[in-house]
């Protein structure tokens, strides 16, 4: 059963200078990309201060495109500065699955299926008999990005995020309820707007939650990044890591130097993000799970 | 839906949506996702069962599930996840592997559950110590691929899985179709074989969720009367009439839509949906339509809507 999209207007930092109040588009159409894109930045902290401004403190040449368009205060893709992306999630894509999702956080959309726990394939890679052994693999398809070249499979960027995703998702399997066993991952980008690994981590957890697989709680990630425009002209790129219910960062990775003061609160309102999503993965997960318990039989 | 790739229109859109939402408020669920706090009296003294962990004096859910609770004991039951398998659990499963005195069954649980040539009962039906022939002639007992009925005898020291098939009903499946659905579909009951006399079909609902529609072989003591006259007609055997196909086509297109939606499998149901397709006049081809799903889907809400009502008339 599609669940219907909805917004998460991020509650995040106030707007300092809020810009002219928009419709929120509940009914507009998904494709136009100026209505559904809303992501979280790293803009919380100063707002007097513009993004290229900030960029230019880091000692960096200030990239040929503002992020923030000075006089509307909107982003390239028509989000406000600290506006979180839309989210969306679905269980149940992959019929051969034990368990997959399709997670999208505005042009983002990710598909994880995962399969296990089933008996190791090759002995070779079990470390140790009392654990479950975690494989992942993340992929990106050909068509996700705007110009369409053929990746080669195992190149380094892939198989980072494969490590990444892989570290972050043991973390929170309780491995040692599954001895002798492995638990496939497999990630793959649909479309590709920035924040992917973060999109990855979301749907991987859903896919995880959905084949039953015991977990210490749910790892969501939110990335306070830009769009693939964004992304492509250079700025910085934090993603994280969270568990929600511990209240513990499980993953921080970032792809640019930050001031300090600057990553605080960068670092909160990524929090905040996860939180948000957090929120929202339970709710598809609890709406799944009654569900399928009603439609068994009493 | 999961299995079947379904375009429904618009009418059987709505049609499925409100039977659906009907099932709903029939019996709402109590369901706890991964990382919610369980409530608990902390007077007393609770038994923390599968699916939980303690967090910070918190019973927190590791799965998605529903909430159990038997005295003290408190437990998730999970849906979809693999089958966790219980001693005498009746399962199917299919050969992968051959190895030295074993073969390994592949049983939707999280390792390859293992079936002893010790632990089954041999063809010619004697009871003596398995030799090194034996061993060697283990593939004419079962090959690769060949799907397999037994029993599950227990785990051994290794925690490996291990099955036993000391009776004639137990054996190699044939002439049939295998059909995998989750195992929480599969309730345990006393009875998981069926002989289904008006159709000369055999179910076997395993366990693990693997469920088994083949034509009815005839088993135990009359086994070995009907020998002699098998052996004349050997050739007429090794045929399944058309008849006998066509219903077991049928009956695996009610599981295959039964599973879909997500409605616990039993006998009766099974033969409900497959009479209810033959009354009206639906094709086996196209049981598996958007048409007969809806209306699948409507049947059951009526039938548990009855059931609550007859319930509550009773009391």
């Amino acid at each position: 059963m599609p669940l219907s999209p909805r917004r998460l207007t991020a509650s995040l930092a106030p707007l300092h200078s809020p810009p002219p109040p928009r419709q929120p588009p509940s009914s507009a159409p998904q494709k136009t990309r100026r209505a559904t894109t809303h992501e979280l930045i790293a803009g919380g902290g100063n707002p007097s201060l513009s993004r290229q401004q900030r960029l230019g403190e880091r000692g960096r040449a200030p990239p040929a495109m503002e992020y923030v368009n000075p006089l509307t205060g909107f982003r390239v893709d028509g989000r406000r500065p600290n506006e979180m992306r839309q989210l969306k999630g679905e269980v149940g894509v992959v019929a051969r699955a034990d368990g997959s999702a399709l997670f999208e956080m505005g042009n983002t959309r990710v598909i994880a299926a995962v399969y296990g726990p089933r008996e190791v394939q090759n002995k070779g890679q079990q470390v140790n008999s009392k654990d479950a052994l975690v494989r992942c693999e993340y992929r990106m398809a050909d068509f996700s990005t705007g110009d369409r070249r053929r990746k080669p499979k195992g190149d380094r960027r892939s198989t980072e995020i494969s490590l990444v995703i892989r570290q972050t998702m043991e973390a929170s399997i309780l491995t040692h309820l599954m001895p002798r066993s492995q638990i496939d991952i497999f990630v793959q980008v649909l479309q590709a707007d920035g924040g992917t690994r973060a999109a990855c981590i979301n749907a991987a957890t859903l896919a995880l939650a959905d084949a039953g697989i015991p977990m210490r709680d749910i790892v969501t990630s939110c990335s306070a990044d830009l769009n693939y425009i964004e992304d492509s002209a250079g700025g910085p790129d934090v993603t994280v890591g969270f568990l929600t219910k511990m209240d513990k960062v499980t993953l921080l990775q970032m792809d640019a130097k930050l001031p300090m003061d600057t990553f605080e609160t960068v670092m909160d309102l990524a929090i905040e993000g996860c939180k948000a999503i957090a929120n929202y993965i339970r709710e598809v997960l609890l709406e799944n799970t009654r569900r399928l318990e009603c439609q068994r039989d009493h | 839906m999961r299995d079947l790739q379904l375009s429904l229109n618009q009418t059987q859109r709505v049609r499925l949506e409100a039977a659906l939402d009907e099932l709903q408020t029939v019996a709402p669920a109590a369901a706890v996702t991964v990382a919610d706090t369980i409530p608990v009296n902390d007077e007393d003294n609770i038994l923390k069962g599968h699916g939980t962990s303690d967090q910070d004096g918190e019973v927190v859910a590791t799965l998605c599930g529903v909430v159990e609770r038997v005295n003290k004991l408190v437990y998730v039951r999970t849906l979809r996840a693999r089958y966790k398998p219980e001693v005498g659990d009746i399962i199917v499963g299919r050969v992968i592997e051959i190895a030295p005195k074993r073969w390994r069954l592949e049983i939707n649980f999280s390792q390859d559950a293992v079936l002893m040539l010790s632990s089954m009962n041999l063809p010619d039906g004697i009871q003596r110590r398995r030799t090194a022939v034996d061993e060697l002639n283990m593939r004419t007992i079962f090959e690769e691929n060949d799907v397999i009925c037994a029993e599950v005898r227990g785990f051994q020291h290794d925690g490996s899985l291990h099955l036993q098939a000391r009776s004639q009903k137990y054996g190699k499946l044939e002439r049939g179709q295998l059909l995998v659905v989750p195992a929480y579909l599969v309730k345990r009951r006393k009875q998981h074989f069926h002989h289904l006399e008006q159709y000369d079909v055999d179910l076997i609902l395993g366990c693990n969720g693997f469920i088994w529609v083949g034509e009815h072989v005839v088993v135990g003591e009359n086994a070995n009367m009907m020998e002699n006259k098998l052996n004349l007609s050997a050739e007429v055997e090794n045929f399944t009439p058309l008849e006998t196909r066509k219903h077991i086509c049928r009956l695996a297109n009610a599981v295959r839509v039964l599973s879909a939606l997500g409605f616990t499998l039993t006998v009766e149901l099974i033969i409900e949906t497959a009479e209810a397709s033959v009354s009206s006049n639906i094709e086996i081809n196209n049981m598996l339509g958007a048409e007969f799903y809806v209306q699948t889907a409507e049947r059951e809400v009526k039938r548990r809507a009855d059931l609550l009502r007859k319930k509550s008339g009773a009391r």
